[in-house]
């Protein structure tokens, strides 16, 4: 095993120290380790070559002069192998490593690890003066999302099991366009391929393992893909609120108005999800009512009704 | 991509042992050992692989010339590979997340830095092939944090408002900070409440002010991390996602569940909001107080 890294390391510094493209005789001769029949070389190279690209390493190929020989030769550009964040300052080393620090979960430990020594490789000092002093965490990062990013920076796609509304696990494929990590949950949004549209999906409702499907390279995110904030869009109903006073932090934090008065303020809170709302509206018991509308209204009070009659 | 402690791993470390030997010349063996998460009869294993290793030719003019006897570490003569490696794409993006984080979390308070941020993630996008979506929102903010953690490390007292799902208030607490850590998928704050005379927790993203006040006595005997629990039984009607999340030791498809709780309000809170799917039945005080909530709020609309 140590020969062929021996092998990998030697074939990398000849790619990236020629100013030419080498050729594969040029290689076989001059390189320490290819050893054997010519078909056995070859076949040598062709697993070398494959196991530097895994390592992320561009090896170019190119024709040498045709007045000599037509014969393909390889090279690595000192420029695409070595890390292009070029005339960091100490503030901005910082900062990069800061966020590779943020990755405190098992499943993503060996990838901030590297990063981390990569840009400490730069042999900056850090600057924390001016700069938080700890690493803020991201948290509750698992398996399921560092393969769901792996799909998505290899654009690979993906299949799990999620969990409905019903709470019965179905099956799902997606092509991952992004990822958001929203009132402590991870999401990843993308193209549902069965239904043929963009949907959400918590990362902690995937049943199972995320599992990539088919190869990779095999979609483009389309350029004019956007997250949607999370704003309330002049569509998006309005529920009407009577909301005790000293009560219902949460909803007053999601109103668009609030209308202070002596018994009861008047709320109005953007509908997201209609049952959202009516669970939020049953947490809050008799200090909330709902004026409209009368969708929220009646499903407010049926559940009550329901309540009451298997409690009674 | 995925985690692969194979050859291939190999290699890589060997790549990236030159860059940084090569910015820490003189480094201990043992040193180097831990910052490549490996043992010191590898990193020692590396380091003769990469004494074989050089420029065609190699006679000792093209080999890298490493020392390393003594048990520090010099390298000499490995200019080829003295750059350390570009990021790839899974690194870079990680990176790029966690930056987004530091911004949310930096927000306002800091326009050079979110700025130099934003540069910096531009950079990275062009690493990646085709540009993810990423957007991460903060559970606490910068300053928040700092001082909450600034508080922990010198043993002090902070005063907190604080929004409890259960009671629907917003209380100030004082409180002896111990940890920050995260338990599922939330960031709490464990400290000693003054208040409640005990250890509590305290959810980061439901901590609405921090501020320092002047320190009290680090309380000094062991206190009991929790009240007693209150067990209760429920008959589930509907085993929803909704059941599932709320209710998380329901088991999917179980009829009952029996489960430790520890506050009654939230208990009587959390079974209404389930809008009869899940029905309380032992023990009765839990069950007639689920049913008074119910009928108080009904009766708002008669």
């Amino acid at each position: 095993m140590s020969r062929k890294n021996e092998r990998l390391v030697n074939l990398t510094i000849a790619l990236l120290a020629t100013k030419r493209y080498l050729t594969k005789n040029e290689i076989f001769r001059n390189i320490e380790g290819y050893e054997g029949n010519a078909e056995a070389k070859e076949r040598m190279f062709e697993r070398d070559k494959d196991d530097l690209r895994k390592l992320g390493i561009q090896i170019e190929v190119g024709g040498l002069d045709p007045l000599f020989d037509d014969e393909a030769g390889y090279r690595i550009r000192p420029e695409s192998y070595a890390l292009s964040l070029r005339d960091l300052t100490p503030t901005q080393v910082t900062l990069l490593s800061l966020a590779a620090q943020a990755w405190q979960d098992a499943a993503f430990t060996d990838l901030s690890q590297q990063a981390l020594r990569k840009l400490t490789s730069i042999g900056l000092d850090t600057d924390t003066s001016q700069l938080p002093i700890m690493a803020p965490k991201l948290i509750g990062a698992d398996e399921n999302l560092r393969s769901a990013l792996d799909a998505l920076t290899s654009l690979t796609a993906i299949e799990f099991d999620y969990l409905n509304i019903q709470g019965v696990a179905q099956r799902r494929q997606l092509l991952v366009y992004g990822v958001q990590a929203r009132k402590s949950h991870w999401y990843l949004i993308g193209l549902d391929t069965e239904k043929d549209a963009i949907r959400n999906f918590r990362v902690d409702r995937i049943q199972g393992e995320v599992k990539p499907i088919g190869k990779s390279q095999s979609y483009v995110i389309p350029p004019s893909f956007e997250i949607a904030e999370l704003e309330p869009a002049i569509e998006t109903p309005l529920a009407v609120l009577q909301v005790r006073p000293g009560a219902g932090f949460q909803l007053r934090r999601m109103a668009t108005t609030i209308e202070t008065a002596d018994d009861w303020d008047l709320l109005e809170v953007p509908i997201f999800d209609l049952a959202f709302i009516t669970s939020l509206v049953l947490w809050h018991g008799e200090d909330v009512i709902v004026s409209s509308p009368s969708q929220l209204r009646s499903a407010v009070i049926s559940s009550l009704e329901k309540v009451v009659s298997t409690h009674g | 991509m995925a985690k692969q402690e194979t050859g291939l791993a190999r290699t890589a470390r060997l790549l990236d042992l030159v860059p940084y030997l090569t910015t820490h010349q003189g480094v201990a063996i043992s040193e180097l050992a831990k910052t490549f998460n490996t043992t010191v009869k590898e990193i020692t294993d590396d380091l003769n692989t990469l004494w074989m290793c050089g420029l065609p030719g190699y006679t000792p003019l093209e080999l890298i010339d490493l020392e390393f006897e003594s048990g520090f570490v010099s390298i000499r003569n490995a200019e080829t590979l003295a750059a350390p490696r570009a990021l790839d794409r899974a690194e870079a993006l990680s990176v790029y997340m966690g930056l987004d984080l530091l911004s949310a979390e930096l927000s306002s308070s800091n326009e050079s830095l979110t700025s130099e941020i934003a540069n910096l993630q531009d950079q990275l996008r062009t690493q990646l092939i085709s540009a993810p979506q990423v957007q991460i929102e903060a559970s606490l903010s910068s300053e928040f944090r700092a001082l909450i953690l600034r508080t922990i490390r010198r043993r002090g007292w902070l005063e907190i408002t604080y929004h409890s799902a259960a009671t629907d208030q917003v209380t100030k607490r004082r409180i002896a900070p111990y940890e920050l850590s995260q338990s599922g998928s939330h960031e709490y704050l464990q400290g000693y409440c003054d208040s409640a005379k005990g250890i509590r927790n305290f959810r980061a993203d439901r901590i609405v002010t921090v501020q320092e006040i002047a320190d009290q006595v680090w309380p000094s005997t062991q206190v009991a991390a929790n009240d007693q629990s209150i067990r209760y039984q429920v008959k589930i009607h509907s085993a929803t996602r909704q059941v599932l999340e709320v209710l998380p030791q329901v088991a999917a498809g179980s009829a009952t569940a029996t489960i430790e709780g520890y506050s009654a309000l939230w208990i009587s809170r959390a079974i209404l909001s389930l809008a009869g799917q899940v029905e309380a039945v032992e023990p009765a005080e839990i069950k007639a107080a689920v049913h008074a909530r119910a009928k108080a709020a009904l009766g708002n609309y008669h």
